[in-house]
């Protein structure tokens, strides 16, 4: 039977990449039986959606956070200009 | 919303906006956005100054289908890679494999939990507006030693495919999955410490 440890590796392979079946049932089995698995396997899983949803591709609007300095603002805006001359 | 810029309506230009009103337009969200993936101001300011140097060059290819910032985005996106791959270049990866000592204190020397995941149960859908959720969020990406925000960074802010996430970061496929991995493992256990069990619940 996997340990506990194995398990938690194999949640994240199993968001990168199609687990082999023996795997994915070894892992259904384990978290079947231990509420410590099971609790990390939906956490990790559904923190991992949350941040592909907040941040997918190209949704670039997010609301307050840090602005572009004063100085890099105008040394941007003295490298655009020297292109455009 | 969208100035008119009558003196410089060059062919192959429709629909862009003026050069000189992208930093002021974009910057801000441009920044924003690589900031939070490299973790760095003066890496981000780079990648924003490339992009528009990028995008000036590049200005004839527009093609008015995507907005403005989308376009913006998807140079940034570019640079932010490349960023990535030279920093992994300078600073190549030995030894993943040895044990990560953070990991290890979470379990038995018989791979057993020693601290055990809490029982909170998210509600994904309030988390998701929940700003000071993604500030803590933020913070604890912070913690993250470089090279695995790199890996999160890519793999999962950026969609990138593992096998591209490897050959950015030059490392194997089991080094990568050793990387995320560590990565997930501790972004949950720090947003359990400081948001899902806060001492007073909100």
């Amino acid at each position: 039977m996997l340990s506990c440890k194995d398990v938690t590796r194999l949640v994240s392979e199993g968001l990168d990449r199609d687990l082999p079946l023996d795997r994915r049932l070894a892992v259904r089995l384990h978290v079947l039986l231990c509420g410590a698995c099971r609790a990390y396997r939906r956490q990790v899983i559904l923190l991992n959606a949350l941040v592909c949803r907040r941040f997918s591709r190209g949704s670039a609007r997010l609301p307050g956070g840090p602005s572009l300095s004063a100085e890099a603002r105008e040394r941007i805006q003295a490298s655009l200009k020297k292109r455009d001359a | 919303m969208t100035p008119v810029h009558e003196d410089r309506p060059t062919p192959g230009e429709r629909g862009l906006s003026a050069p000189e009103d992208w930093v002021d337009r974009y910057g801000d969200e441009l920044f924003r956005y690589a900031y939070l993936r490299l973790r760095d101001p003066a890496s981000a300011e780079d990648a924003v100054q490339e992009t528009f140097l990028a995008a000036f060059r590049a200005r004839s290819e527009f093609q008015g289908r995507s907005s403005e910032l989308t376009w913006l985005v998807s140079i940034l996106r570019r640079k932010i890679v490349d960023c990535f791959r030279r920093a992994a270049r300078e600073q190549p990866v030995v030894d993943i494999e040895t044990e990560d000592p953070e990991a290890d204190g979470l379990f038995q020397p018989n791979g057993w939990w020693r601290v055990k995941p809490g029982p909170w149960v998210p509600d994904a859908g309030a988390l998701l507006e929940q700003s000071e959720f993604w500030d803590v969020f933020q913070g604890c990406f912070s913690r993250l030693p470089p090279r695995l925000a790199a890996a999160f960074s890519l793999r999962v802010l950026e969609e990138l495919e593992p096998q591209e996430t490897c050959k950015v970061l030059g490392v194997t496929a089991t080094n990568l999955g050793v990387m995320l991995h560590r990565a997930r493992a501790r972004l949950r256990r720090c947003l359990e410490a400081r948001w899902f069990q806060r001492p007073e619940g909100e």
